[in-house]
C-alpha cells in the first residue's frame, strides 16, 4: 500500500508539473482528488487495512493528498498567471489606431452669432420680436418717416411682390420696431433678428439677402449716452473688453439724431491695418433716436417718451468677428467653410 | 460728390491737411469715401494771380492737390457744393469764408427785353431767375477754369459750360446755359412735356417724354429736361453769341420721378432733388454771368428776368428747450456753447428766457423742428463727448422663448447627427423648382434681379440639392445639410404664408471612412434612422408611412414616406427620384427630408411632459420568427402586433430580416423581438404567452404567416 500511495503520489506530481493549462490541471485533479479519484479512493480504502496500520497509513496518505493538492493549487495560480497574461496580450491594441466615428455637424456660424447677440441683450432686458418678411409699405417706409418722395425710399433696392402688390420684401428689420409699437406701450425693449432683402448684385461684399439685429428701446428718457453705452457694453460682451465705439453723424429718415457706429478695429487693436483701411475703425451700421414723427405715426406722444434704436448686419460682424472677407460664403453651403465654425 | 481740397482752402484757409480734414469731415457727418491724389498741370500757368477771380488761390499751382470724394447724406443738400463744405469747416474749426465774387457790371439792353420766359407750371417750378449775356465769344476755356473743372473730376467743354459747372461745384446751385438765337421766339416756356414728344438730350439720347416730365421748352419744342439734362439743339457752341442764363428752382419730387422714370442723373438733378436753396438764384446766377462775361467776353444785359410764382421764407424760427435737448442726448452742453455752435452754423439763435430762438437760414431746409436743432448741437460739439459706460439694465432681463429653445434644440439635434446647417437664398429659380414640385406656384417678385432669383422659394430642398451639387463638385464626397428656415406660399391677394421648415439632404458614405468597417453608401433607411434618432432626441415619434398622392415630385417612389407626427402628414423623408437628380446633375443617392417645423415645435411644446415612474418589474422578452409573402409591408405587419398584443406588449423591434431558401420561395422571414410588461407579476409569463398566441392568431389570419 505505501509503495503504491508513493506511485500514485509521485504521478500526481510529475503530472501537475507537466501540466500547461488550467483544463488539463482539472483534469488532473479529478483524476487524483476527486471523488473517485486516485488518492481519494486509496484513502477510502484505509479502512481495509488492520487497525495498527490504519494511522500511520492514514497519515501518510492525507500528507501525500495535501501534498498534491497545494502541488495543485500553487500550480494553478501559476497558470492563471501565464493565462491572464496570455489574455491582456492578446487583447492589447495598436491605440493610436484611429477611432471609429460618427459624422458632426456644425451649426451655421449666423446662427451661433445670432444666440450670443441675443444672450447679450438679453441680460440687458431686450426681449425677442419678430415680423414678417413680406412687408406693407407702410411699415417698411411710411411709418418709418419715409415717404414716397423721400431719396430713401429707394425703389430700385426694394423688391415687390407681384401678388399682392403692395407688399415688398422688408429692406430691414426696423418694420418689426413698428409692428411693436402699434401694439404695446411703452416701454419697449426688443431685438428684432430677422432676414432683410436688397436688389443688391451678388459680390464679395453684398447680397440681396442678409440679417440685421435691430434693437429698439423706448422710456420715459432713453438718451443718446443710454444708446451709446448699450451699444458699448455689446461690443465688450461680443469682441472683448477693450473694444471702443465711435459714433459719427449720419442721416436715417427713422432717426433724429442718427448716427453711424465704429467698433475700433479688433484686428489691430485700432493701430491701423488692412482691414480697416489704416482708420483703426471698423463701420458696423447704424443708429440713433426714434424720430419723433415716428412716435407720432404710432401713437406714442414724443414730448413723453423718447427711444433709440440701432441696426446691425449680422454677416458684417460675423465677418470681423471670424475673419471672413467673402459674404457669399455665408450662402453657398460650403461645408469646407461650415466646418470651421 | 467730389471736391478739391485746394479749391476748398481757396474758400476757407485751414490747417489740416488732407488726411485731418478727410477725418473732420468724416467726423462731423460728411463721410469722405476715396481720397484721390492729383498731379499739378504740367506748365505752371501764365495767368496765375492775374485770373479774373477776386479770390485768387492762396495755394500756388503747381504743388499737387487732392480730389475728396463726399459721401453727403440726402438731407444736407446744402452741403453739396465747395462753399457748403466751408460752412462745415468754419462750423468745426472757426475761420472765415471768402466769399465768391457775384458782382456783376451790367450794359445795353434789358434782359426782359431780349427774352421771354413763361411759367406754366407754377407748382414744378415756382421760381425761375434768368440772365442774358451777349456778345460772348465760346472757346476753351482759360487753363486756371480748367485746371478746377478737372479738379473736380469733370471734362472741361467750353468756357460757358465750364463756367456753369464751376459755379455749381462753388455755390451749389445748378444752371443752365442756353443758346438764346437757338430758342424759338426768344422764350422759355416752363411746363409738362406733351406725351410722346421727343428731346435729344445733351448725351445725345432721343428721348420720348410725358406728361409727367417738366421740361423747359422754347416757343416750339422742349430745349432741356428740366433739372435733369440740357438739349442737344439749344447746346452752347462755337457758334452762339448770346446766351440765356437759366437760374431756377424746381420741385424734388417731380425731378425725382422724371429723373427715375428715364433712368437718368445729372449734377443738376442730384442736387434738385435733394431740394435747393431757392433763394440762391439770384446770387447765382450773377456769379455765373459775371464769369462768363469775364472768361467769353460780352456783356451782362441789365437786370434779371424773374419769374416767381412763389415766394420762400428767407428764415424761419425753431425754439430749443436746453433741457430738452440735455435730456434727449444724456449730457449737458452749456447753453453759451449751445448758441456759439448755431451760431456757427449761419444759424441766428438767441436766448429768450430759457429758451433758444433759433433763426434757420434758407440753404437748411432739413432744420424744421427742435429736435433736428439737437442733432446740430451734437454732432458740432461732438459725439466723442458723450459717455459710453454704465449701459441701462431692465431690472428684469429676459430670456430665450420657449418657440426659440426648441428650434434651437432641432437644429443642435441636427448637427449631433452630422448634418451641418445650410443658410440658403429664400430666392429660387422657378424652372429648378419645376423640376422638383412641378404643380407649386411659388409667390413672384414683380421686379426680381434676375430670372434665377426671381420666386420666394416654396421648398428649402431646392436650395439645399444646390449646396450638395455645390460641395460635391468642390471635392466633398460625403455632404450632409439642414437648414431650419421659411418657405414662401402665395395666398393669392393676401399675405404669403411664411412656413418654418426643416429640410435636410445627405449623400455619400453612411459613416466616415474607417479602416476596419466597409464603407456604406447613405440611403433611405440611414435617412430614416436619422429623421427616427432626431425625434427621439426631440422627445418625439414620428411615423412613416407610403408617399401619398399629395407628395410632390421628388421622393423616389418606392424609397421614400411620408413623415406622419401625430396624424398629420408633416413632410417627406427619402430618396431623391433619379430623374429630378440627374436634371440636377447629382450622381448618386441623393436623400432629401423636408418637414414643417410648427408641428414639431408644437409636438416638443406640448410633449413637456409628466414622469411616468420606472416600471416596478422587468419586461418579458419574447421572440416571434415568422414568414410572411414578400410583399407585406413590415409597417403593416408591426401595427397588427401592437394592436393584437394590447395591453401587455410594450415594444415590437425587427431585428432580423431573412430571404432565402428557409424563407421559401416569395417570401420573407422576419425576427421581431417582443418586449411584454403585464400588469400582474405572477402571471407575467402566462400573460405574455396568451397575447404572444393572440398575435400568431392575427398575423395568420391577416398576413397567411407562418411561424418559424
Amino acid at each position: 500500500m505505501e509503495g503504491k500511495l508513493a506511485a500514485i503520489a509521485d504521478a500526481a506530481k510529475g503530472a501537475i508539473a507537466a501540466c500547461g493549462s488550467l483544463e488539463a490541471l482539472e483534469e488532473i485533479r479529478v483524476r487524483y482528488l476527486g471523488r473517485k479519484g486516485e488518492l481519494t479512493e486509496l484513502l477510502k480504502s484505509v479502512s481495509s487495512l488492520p487497525p495498527e496500520k490504519r494511522a500511520a497509513f492514514g497519515a501518510a496518505a492525507n500528507r501525500a493528498k495535501q501534498e498534491v493538492s497545494a502541488l495543485l493549487e500553487s500550480r494553478k495560480a501559476g497558470l492563471s498567471a501565464e493565462s491572464d497574461a496570455r489574455r491582456r496580450k492578446a487583447d492589447a491594441l495598436d491605440v493610436t489606431l484611429p477611432g471609429r466615428r460618427a459624422w458632426v455637424g456644425r451649426r451655421h456660424p449666423l446662427s451661433q452669432l445670432m444666440d450670443e447677440v441675443i444672450e447679450i441683450f438679453h441680460g440687458l432686458g431686450f426681449s425677442v420680436a419678430e415680423g414678417p418678411d413680406c412687408e406693407t409699405e407702410w411699415n417698411n417706409f411710411e411709418a418709418l418717416n419715409t415717404p414716397r418722395d423721400h431719396p430713401s425710399w429707394n425703389l430700385q433696392d426694394t423688391f415687390y411682390l407681384e401678388k399682392p402688390p403692395n407688399l415688398l420684401m422688408r429692406t430691414h428689420t426696423s418694420p418689426v420696431q413698428i409692428r411693436v409699437m402699434e401694439s404695446q406701450k411703452p416701454p419697449v425693449r426688443i431685438i428684432a433678428p430677422g432676414r432683410c432683402y436688397r436688389r443688391d448684385a451678388i459680390d464679395a461684399s453684398h447680397m440681396p439677402v442678409f440679417y440685421q439685429c435691430e434693437g429698439l428701446y423706448v422710456d420715459r428718457d432713453a438718451s443718446l449716452a443710454d444708446l451709446k453705452a448699450t451699444l458699448t457694453y455689446f461690443a465688450r460682451q461680443l469682441l472683448g473688453e477693450d473694444v471702443k465705439i465711435r459714433f459719427r453723424p449720419h442721416f436715417f429718415p427713422f432717426t433724429e439724431p442718427s448716427v453711424e457706429y465704429d467698433f475700433s478695429c479688433v484686428f489691430c487693436q485700432g493701430k491701423g491695418c488692412r482691414v480697416c483701411k489704416q482708420s483703426g475703425w471698423l463701420e458696423i451700421s447704424g443708429a440713433g433716436m426714434v424720430d419723433p414723427n415716428v412716435f407720432n405715426k404710432v401713437g406714442y406722444d414724443p414730448e413723453v417718451y423718447s427711444g433709440y434704436a440701432w441696426g446691425m448686419g449680422l454677416e458684417r460682424v460675423a465677418m470681423l468677428r471670424y475673419g471672413i472677407d467673402d459674404i457669399r460664403l455665408f450662402y453657398q453651403g460650403d461645408l469646407r467653410f461650415l466646418e470651421q465654425f | 460728390m467730389k471736391i478739391s481740397y485746394k479749391w476748398l482752402r481757396e474758400l476757407i484757409p485751414f490747417d489740416m491737411d488732407v488726411s485731418q480734414l478727410a477725418d473732420r469731415l468724416t467726423y462731423a457727418g460728411v463721410e469722405v469715401e476715396a481720397v484721390e491724389e492729383l498731379d499739378g498741370p504740367s506748365t505752371p500757368s501764365t495767368e496765375l494771380g492775374t485770373g479774373p477771380l477776386g479770390d485768387r488761390p492762396s495755394t500756388p499751382l503747381g504743388a499737387s492737390d487732392w480730389r475728396l470724394e463726399l459721401e453727403v447724406t440726402p438731407n444736407r443738400p446744402d452741403c453739396l457744393s465747395l462753399l457748403g463744405i466751408a460752412r462745415e469747416i468754419r462750423a468745426l474749426c472757426g475761420g472765415e469764408i471768402v466769399q465768391p465774387d457775384c458782382l456783376v457790371s451790367e450794359a445795353g439792353a434789358d434782359a426782359n427785353s431780349l427774352a421771354k420766359i413763361i411759367v406754366e407750371d407754377k407748382e414744378g417750378c415756382p421760381r425761375y431767375v434768368a440772365r442774358v449775356i451777349t456778345g460772348v465769344k465760346v472757346a476753351e476755356s482759360p487753363e486756371w477754369l480748367r485746371d478746377k473743372i478737372e479738379s473736380v473730376g469733370l471734362r472741361p467743354i467750353n468756357n460757358v459750360a465750364d463756367v456753369t459747372n464751376l459755379v455749381l461745384y462753388e455755390l451749389g446751385h445748378p444752371l443752365h446755359a442756353f443758346d438764346l438765337d437757338r430758342l424759338a421766339d426768344r422764350t422759355i416756356v416752363v411746363r409738362r412735356a406733351k406725351a410722346g414728344e421727343p428731346l435729344t438730350t445733351l448725351d445725345g439720347v432721343e428721348r420720348k417724354l410725358s406728361p409727367e416730365h417738366l421740361v423747359i421748352a422754347d416757343a416750339k419744342r422742349p430745349v432741356a429736361l428740366a433739372g435733369i439734362m440740357g438739349g442737344a439743339d439749344s447746346e452752347i457752341s462755337g457758334s452762339t453769341r448770346n446766351v440765356l442764363l437759366e437760374s431756377a428752382y424746381f420741385d424734388p419730387r417731380l425731378i425725382r420721378r422724371g429723373g427715375r422714370a428715364l433712368g437718368l442723373k445729372s449734377d443738376a438733378s442730384y442736387r434738385f432733388e435733394r431740394g435747393a436753396d431757392p433763394l440762391a438764384l439770384e446770387r447765382t446766377a450773377d456769379r455765373a454771368a459775371r464769369l462768363i462775361a469775364e472768361v467769353a467776353g460780352g456783356q451782362v444785359a441789365k437786370g434779371r428776368i424773374d419769374v416767381s410764382a412763389r415766394k420762400f421764407p428767407e428764415s424761419w424760427q425753431v425754439e430749443l428747450r436746453p433741457e430738452r435737448a440735455e435730456k434727449l442726448l444724456g449730457i449737458r452742453i452749456p447753453v453759451e456753447r449751445m448758441l456759439e455752435i448755431l451760431r456757427a452754423l449761419e444759424i441766428g439763435a438767441i436766448r429768450t428766457g430759457d429758451k433758444i430762438t433759433a433763426t434757420v437760414p434758407s440753404f437748411r431746409r432739413d432744420l424744421e423742428r427742435e429736435v433736428d436743432l439737437i442733432e446740430e448741437i451734437a454732432r458740432v460739439h461732438g459725439y466723442d463727448k458723450l459717455p459710453d459706460d454704465h449701459a441701462p439694465v431692465w431690472s428684469v432681463p429676459a430670456r430665450t422663448r420657449p418657440k426659440d429653445q426648441n428650434l434651437r434644440a432641432v437644429s443642435q439635434a441636427m448637427a449631433g447627427l452630422g448634418f451641418s446647417e445650410h443658410y440658403g437664398l429664400p430666392m429660387s429659380d422657378p424652372e429648378r423648382l419645376q423640376n422638383l414640385f412641378p404643380k407649386s406656384e411659388p409667390v413672384r417678385l414683380a421686379n426680381p434681379m434676375s430670372s434665377e432669383l426671381s420666386v420666394l422659394r416654396p421648398s428649402l430642398l431646392p436650395g439645399l440639392l444646390e449646396a450638395l451639387a455645390f460641395n460635391r463638385n468642390n471635392g466633398t464626397a460625403d455632404v450632409r445639410l439642414f437648414e431650419a428656415g421659411l418657405v414662401y406660399l402665395g395666398k393669392g391677394e393676401q399675405p404669403p404664408e411664411e412656413k418654418p421648415m426643416l429640410g435636410a439632404v445627405a449623400i455619400g458614405n453612411s459613416s466616415p471612412v474607417s479602416w476596419d468597417r466597409n464603407p456604406r453608401v447613405y440611403d433611405f433607411f440611414d435617412l430614416k434612422g436619422d429623421l427616427e434618432s432626431l425625434m427621439a432626441a426631440l422627445g418625439l415619434e414620428a411615423e412613416t408611412s407610403k408617399a401619398d398622392g399629395g407628395a410632390p415630385s421628388w421622393p423616389y417612389r418606392g424609397r421614400a414616406a411620408a413623415v406622419v407626427l401625430g396624424r398629420r402628414t408633416i413632410g417627406y423623408a427619402g430618396e431623391l427620384d433619379p430623374g429630378a437628380a440627374a436634371a440636377l446633375g447629382i450622381e448618386g443617392r441623393a436623400c432629401c427630408l423636408e418637414v414643417g417645423l410648427a408641428p414639431v415645435l408644437e409636438a416638443m411644446e406640448a410633449g413637456r411632459g409628466r414622469y411616468a415612474g420606472i416600471p416596478r418589474h422587468q419586461a418579458v422578452r419574447r421572440d416571434l420568427a415568422v414568414s410572411v409573402a414578400e410583399g407585406t409591408d413590415y409597417g403593416a405587419v408591426k401595427s397588427a402586433i401592437m394592436e393584437a398584443g394590447r395591453p401587455e406588449l410594450e415594444s415590437a423591434e425587427l431585428f432580423d430580416l431573412y430571404r432565402g431558401e428557409q424563407a421559401g420561395p416569395g417570401r420573407k422571414s422576419l425576427a421581431i423581438a417582443l418586449r411584454y410588461r403585464p400588469a400582474d407579476r405572477p402571471a407575467a409569463d402566462l400573460q405574455a404567452a396568451q397575447a404572444q398566441q393572440r398575435i400568431v392568431v392575427i398575423l395568420g389570419k391577416r398576413f397567411g404567416a407562418e411561424i418559424r
